[in-house]
C-alpha cells in the first residue's frame, strides 16, 4: 500500500438544530489521535459519524483508501462493514448476554480480520476474573474493561475511544492505557481517543486535535505530549540590567539572559514556582515583570504527596505548576479557563540550543 | 356425548391466527419502532382500528372484500377454487387483522425499548442489520413476544363478531366455540352452554396468570429486559 492511501480523511458537517458540526481532517491513520474540548464541542458527534452511525452526516470519509462515505456520491458504507470500532463511555454492554458472552459479540464477527487473540485481551485489561459474570453485578470500571476488550476482539480497522476509562481510578488507568498503547501498537490500530483527562492525552496521544461549538480549533498539540517546564520565547526588546524583554504570545515578560542576543532570538523562559502568582483576571494595579496568558487544563494532585498542581496551556505547551501552598488553589476553575501567571521575579531565559539540535538529528 | 367440534375448530384458528400474527407483526412493529417517516401515525391508526371499531363494522366490510365479485374476492376463487366468505381461511384472515393491535402494540413498545444505542453497539461490532436483530434485539424483547404471543392467542380464542359477520355457524368449519356458545343459549341448550363458558373462563384465567406469574418472577429476579 503506498503512503498516501494510509490516511485518513474527514470532511463532514453535519447540523441539528442549535448544533452545527464542520470537520476537515486529514490525518496519516497511525498512532493515536487525541480529541478534546470542552463537552457539547462535538466530539462524541465526530465518532459517531467516523462509525457510521449518524446516517444524516454529508461529506466524505475515506480511510486508507476505501471510501467509507461520499453523499455526492450517494455512497454510505453501513457501520457493521466499516470496523471502525465505536467504545462508549458507559460501556454500552449487552444486558441479555454475560460478560463473556459480550466480548465474544465481535470476535466471532470479525471475518479474516487479524486483530489481537483472546488471551492478549483477557490479559492487558485484566479481565479474567470478570469472565462469565452478569453485566448488572458489574461496576462502571469494570464495564467499561469489558467493552474496550469487546471492542478489541472484534479486531478493529480503527478504534473510536469516548472516554473509555472515564470510571476507572488513576492508578489502573495509568497502568492500562501503558499496556493498551503496545497493544494498539502491535496490531497497528489506529486510535481516535476523546479525553478529557490531560494525563490520558499525554499517555495516548501522539497528535491532539481541539474541538469547540463543532470545529477542530486548535491542531498546535503535537508538543503537548513533552511535558515541559519551559515556554518558547522570543526576544522583543533590550532592556537595561541584563533584562530583556521577551514575547510569550501577545504578552510581553522580563526575563534575564546570560549573554547578549538579537531582537527575535528564540529563548526558553523557565519560570520559578516561587516567584509567581496565578490570576483569573489581569490587574494593572500589580507591580510585576509581566504576564503570561494561559488556559487551564486540569487540576491534579500528585499522587504521592497529595498537593494539588496545576495543568495549564501556555501556548501550547502544557505546563505543570504548582504553587508553594496548594490552598491558593481555588475550589471552582472550569476547563479552559483563562489564566494569568504573573511574574514577581524575571523569568530565567535560554537559547533554544537543546531543540535546535534535537532537529538538526 | 356432547360433541366439542367447535372446540376443535378454535384451537386450529387461535394456533394458525397467532402463527400469522408473529410473522405479519414483527416486521411491522419493527417498522414502527424505528421509522422516522411520516406515514407512521397513520399506520399505527389503521392497525389499532380494531380496538375501537365495532366488530360487526369490521366484519361487515370484510364481508364485501371477500365477496366473489369484488377485486379480492375473485382473484382468491382464482388461485384457489374456494369463497373466503364463510370459510375457515376467511375466518383466519378475520381474526388476524382483527387481533393485530393486540400484537404489534406489545412488540412495538418492546422494541422501542431496546432503543437505538443497542442496535448501534451491535452494528459497530460488525453484525449486519438482520444479525443484530435476531441477537440483540429480539433477546431483550423477548418479554414483548411472549405478551403478544399470549394476548394474539387469547384475543384469537375470544373471537366472535367479526367471525359471525364473515364466517357464519358452519359446523367444523367456522363454528367457533364463541358462536357455539351463542348458538347453545339460542336453542336452551344451558347445559352445552354452561361447559363451554366455564371451559373458556378457565383457560383464559390460566392463560393471563402464566403470562403475569413469568412476569413477575422475572421483575423480582431483577433482569431488565
Amino acid at each position: 500500500m503506498d503512503k498516501s492511501s494510509e490516511m485518513l480523511e474527514v470532511d463532514v458537517a453535519i447540523s441539528y438544530p442549535g448544533f452545527n458540526l464542520e470537520v476537515k481532517e486529514y490525518w496519516d491513520a497511525k498512532g493515536t489521535l487525541a480529541l478534546f474540548g470542552p463537552s457539547g464541542a462535538g466530539k462524541s458527534t465526530l465518532l459517531r459519524i467516523i462509525a457510521g452511525m449518524e446516517l444524516q452526516s454529508k461529506g466524505r470519509i475515506i480511510f486508507h483508501g476505501h471510501v467509507w462515505q461520499d453523499s455526492e456520491k450517494q455512497r454510505f458504507k453501513s457501520a457493521y462493514s466499516r470496523s471502525a470500532i465505536l467504545v462508549f463511555q458507559d460501556g454500552r454492554l449487552f444486558t441479555h448476554l454475560n460478560s463473556t458472552q459480550n466480548l465474544q459479540f465481535g470476535y466471532k464477527r470479525k471475518q479474516d480480520r487479524i486483530g489481537p487473540n483472546w488471551d492478549e485481551v483477557i490479559n492487558t485489561l485484566q479481565l479474567k476474573t470478570l469472565l462469565d459474570r452478569e453485566i448488572s453485578t458489574l461496576s462502571g470500571g469494570e464495564k467499561q474493561r469489558v467493552a474496550l476488550g469487546r471492542a478489541l476482539l472484534a479486531a478493529p480497522r480503527l478504534l473510536l475511544l469516548d472516554e473509555p476509562m472515564s470510571a476507572l481510578d488513576s492508578e489502573m488507568r495509568d497502568s492500562l492505557l501503558a499496556k493498551l498503547k503496545n497493544l494498539f501498537c502491535f496490531y497497528e490500530i489506529p486510535v481516535i481517543c476523546v479525553t478529557h483527562s490531560a494525563n490520558e492525552l499525554r499517555m495516548l496521544g501522539s497528535v491532539a486535535r481541539k474541538m469547540s461549538s463543532g470545529r477542530i480549533v486548535s491542531r498546535n498539540w503535537d508538543s503537548l505530549f513533552h511535558l515541559s517546564k519551559k515556554i518558547p520565547a522570543t526576544i522583543h526588546m533590550e532592556e537595561a540590567d541584563g533584562l530583556f524583554g521577551c514575547k510569550v504570545g501577545s504578552n510581553v515578560v522580563f526575563a534575564e539572559l546570560g549573554t547578549d542576543a538579537e531582537i527575535g532570538t528564540r529563548v526558553e523562559l523557565s519560570i520559578d514556582r516561587r516567584h509567581i502568582l496565578l490570576a483569573l483576571e489581569t490587574s494593572s494595579t500589580v507591580f510585576s515583570f509581566g504576564r503570561i496568558e494561559s488556559r487551564l487544563i486540569s487540576v491534579s494532585s500528585n499522587q504521592s504527596s497529595g498537593d494539588k498542581y496545576l495543568l495549564l496551556d501556555v501556548e501550547g505547551v502544557e505546563m505543570k505548576i504548582s504553587l508553594i501552598d496548594s490552598r491558593l488553589i481555588p475550589e471552582h476553575l472550569n476547563f479552559d479557563q483563562k489564566i494569568y501567571i504573573i511574574l514577581s521575579k524575571p523569568a530565567v531565559a535560554n537559547l533554544q540550543k537543546s531543540r535546535l539540535s534535537a532537529l538538526a538529528d | 356425548m356432547i360433541e366439542f367440534e367447535s372446540v376443535i375448530v378454535t384451537l386450529k384458528l387461535a394456533c394458525a391466527s397467532t402463527i400469522v400474527l408473529m410473522i405479519v407483526s414483527t416486521p411491522l412493529a419493527w417498522w414502527l419502532a424505528t421509522t422516522q417517516t411520516k406515514l407512521k401515525p397513520f399506520i399505527e391508526a389503521l392497525t389499532a382500528l380494531p380496538l375501537v371499531l365495532p366488530p360487526t363494522v369490521f366484519g361487515f366490510y370484510l364481508l364485501i372484500l371477500f365477496n366473489p365479485n369484488s377485486p379480492v374476492g375473485s382473484l382468491w376463487l382464482s388461485l384457489s377454487g374456494d369463497t373466503l366468505a364463510f370459510s375457515f381461511t376467511g375466518i383466519l384472515i378475520a381474526t388476524v387483522l382483527h387481533s393485530l393491535p393486540f400484537v404489534v402494540q406489545p412488540l412495538q413498545n418492546a422494541f422501542e425499548n431496546v432503543g437505538k444505542s443497542a442496535m448501534e453497539v451491535a452494528s459497530t461490532l460488525g453484525a449486519r442489520p438482520l444479525d443484530a436483530f435476531l441477537s440483540v434485539a429480539a433477546p431483550l424483547a423477548k418479554r414483548g413476544f411472549l405478551t403478544a404471543t399470549v394476548l394474539g392467542f387469547a384475543h384469537s380464542v375470544g373471537e366472535f363478531g367479526v367471525i359471525l359477520m364473515v364466517g357464519g355457524n358452519i359446523p367444523n368449519q367456522t363454528r367457533v366455540i364463541s358462536i357455539d356458545i351463542y348458538t347453545s343459549v339460542e336453542t336452551l341448550d344451558y347445559a352445552r352452554a354452561h361447559i363451554l363458558s366455564l371451559g373458556t373462563l378457565i383457560f383464559a384465567f390460566a392463560t393471563l396468570l402464566a403470562l403475569y406469574l413469568i412476569n413477575f418472577r422475572k421483575s423480582k429476579h431483577g433482569q431488565v429486559f
